[in-house]
């Protein structure tokens, strides 16, 4: 247990550089933190994918943080999307070219996907099955 | 309302699992609040697991029957807590209120998240994304949750807690993660705080706890919604009921060790290297060896043992139906170890990222610090275990970097931070002992050591 004794000089003078330190480093916090919300930016490397994504199938469409990350930018809302299946639920998204690698769409019409991506330019990288595929960003 | 329910039921089935540890023990003692912020990850890792077992068992994620379930378990905790616990001498160490001191903190966490609701990129394209999936799944579709994502090698502690917590809230509410992440992040403070102050006086234990939050990455990323806090609360519970295994001769810390080892485990990857690597230290100290040969470490730990060997298998193999995904396997190559090349890239990254532009640079002053005061004070027996455990995990963790193939400089900008959040409150908690711990107990008499 620690004692009950004064604290000596050299520990109060080490304490106060470490509340130095934490003031500096909440300072930093509290200047960086109102720029800090999620940019999402529509397009990017998928961005040709666009134009036929009005042609994807997809059962129902929940817009999940984009929208209300983003409530004024319909760009965003019809981006990012989630499918309700019960069976595969997967994300179609996009982000922009900062962020990571993958678009994964869901198709109700059972080889879509393959549709999409070939009149895109893009190749599929890993298919799970008839309705699911994921791509991958280049170099990823 | 389901999240009170939710939040009530998880705090109190940790904590009458450890009033019923803390009857095996000789002392009977409960300490006060330190036992509080570890009945929250008891109740955690419990009621996680309870989720992943009901799925197995009913073959289906149902609200109601988990619900019902965890009900009956957390009845019968009550029950033998009641009837064996009564005893218990319950002791209180520092003043609980004081961690109102903490609120503008949390109060400023609450608004970090506010600004980010579904966290960062994994939290809902992994963490959050897999909760999803289990929520969702109906009958004989669990299969699928194993299956449909892109890193199914992490286990699923998170997920299934995330969605225990939807199940009482009746949906998907982003509620859910944003306290799990504030709870965590608070509960990993006050481990620090009231653990630290078994050995130095409470105000430097505060200061310990505002520190911790003060580190820009930390606070960052705790509220991102991520398992590496998860990591960072087990693995700092770990060393804390192993170093208060060494102040006592009951086998009731050593019980918890094991029991948030096997958590630890379950939590991440990285969490069953630092259970491996803590459980090698606990082997080669004969202090803490003799309490490795009972009966109740093994049966706390082999539960969540057990989940995640399941888990496990059920994500490597085509045992349940589902997709066959191509899930690229990183490549290793043990000649990487003697290219200078890789040695030197990693260590520039570390001295041109990680230390300044993630905000490390206060804790490398207080790493300075405490090796000064080292050439005074010679290490203690508690120093040198954490100093080993540490050490162990550093060294497994650039051993990986130098030998998987691939691009290191982009595997350190996803991964490096978040490897020292991992850790970052233990480092804490060793600079502080060493910077201000004065009358520690001499360990090197402790009898069997």
């Amino acid at each position: 247990m620690p004692n009950s004794e004064a604290m000596p000089l050299h520990d109060r003078i080490i304490l106060s550089l470490i509340g130095c330190l934490i003031l500096i480093n909440f300072t930093y916090i509290f200047r960086i933190l109102p720029a800090d919300h999620n940019s999402a930016v529509p397009g990017g490397w998928a961005a040709p994918l666009k134009p036929f994504l009005k042609n994807v199938n997809v059962a129902t469409y929940y817009t999940d943080r984009y929208s209300l990350d983003h409530p004024n930018d319909p760009e965003s809302n019809y981006f990012f999307q989630q499918t309700q299946y019960t069976l595969s639920p997967v994300m179609l998204f996009m982000d922009n070219d900062l962020t990571r690698e993958i678009i994964v769409f869901d198709c109700k019409e059972p080889g879509c996907y393959k549709d999409l991506l070939s009149r895109s330019g893009h190749k599929p990288q890993i298919i799970f099955n008839d309705h699911i595929g994921v791509l991958r960003k280049p170099g990823y | 309302m389901g999240i009170i329910f939710w939040i009530l039921l998880t705090f109190m089935t940790g904590f009458c699992s450890l009033r019923l540890i803390t009857s095996l023990d000789v002392k009977k003692t409960e300490d006060r609040p330190l036992d509080l912020f570890l009945a929250w990850g008891i109740g955690t890792g419990i009621t996680a697991q309870v989720a992943f077992f009901s799925v197995l068992l009913f073959d289906r994620f149902s609200c109601v029957d988990l619900i019902a379930l965890v009900l009956i378990i957390f009845s019968l905790l009550w029950f033998f807590s009641c009837k064996y616990a009564l005893g218990n001498t319950i002791r209180w160490q520092g003043s609980p209120y004081i961690f109102l001191i903490f609120l503008p903190v949390i109060l400023l966490l609450v608004y970090k998240q506010s600004l980010s609701p579904y966290g960062d990129w994994d939290a809902w394209s992994l963490w959050n994304f897999r909760a999803n999936a289990i929520f969702r799944s109906g009958a004989s579709q669990w299969g699928y949750i194993f299956h449909n994502d892109t890193q199914r090698s992490h286990p699923w502690l998170l997920p299934f807690f995330v969605a225990w917590g939807w199940a009482c809230a009746g949906r998907e509410t982003p509620l859910v993660p944003i306290t799990v992440a504030t709870a965590m992040t608070m509960a990993t403070v006050g481990l620090l705080v009231y653990g630290l102050q078994q050995y130095v006086k409470p105000v430097v234990a505060y200061v310990a706890g505002f520190f911790l939050l003060s580190l820009p990455f930390f606070f960052y990323h705790s509220t991102s919604q991520y398992a590496e806090i998860l990591v960072a609360f087990y693995f700092l519970a770990v060393i804390l009921c192993v170093l208060k295994t060494l102040n006592s001769s009951g086998p009731k810390y050593m019980i918890l060790a094991g029991m948030f080892l096997s958590f630890l485990a379950f939590s991440k990857d990285e969490g069953i290297l630092l259970a491996a690597i803590a459980l090698l230290v606990i082997l080669v100290k004969p202090g803490l060896r003799k309490h490795l040969f009972q009966r109740p470490f093994w049966i706390t730990a082999g539960v969540s043992v057990l989940a995640l060997i399941i888990c496990k298998i059920l994500m490597r193999s085509d045992i349940l139906p589902g997709s066959n995904m191509l899930h690229e396997e990183h490549k290793t190559n043990i000649m990487q170890l003697f290219q200078w090349t890789r040695w030197e890239m990693i260590f520039l990254y570390i001295y041109e990222n990680t230390i300044w532009s993630a905000g490390w640079y206060s804790l490398i002053i207080l790493i300075l610090l405490a090796g000064f005061r080292s050439i005074f004070n010679k290490s203690t027996f508690t120093e040198k275990i954490i100093q080993a455990l540490l050490a162990g995990y550093c060294a497994a963790i650039l051993f990986l970097y130098i030998v998987v193939s691939g691009d290191i400089r982009w595997r350190m900008a996803l991964t490096m931070n978040r490897v020292v959040f991992q850790v970052a409150p233990v480092i804490v908690l060793l600079v502080f002992l060493k910077i201000f711990s004065r009358d520690r107990p001499d360990h090197s008499s402790f009898k069997g050591v």
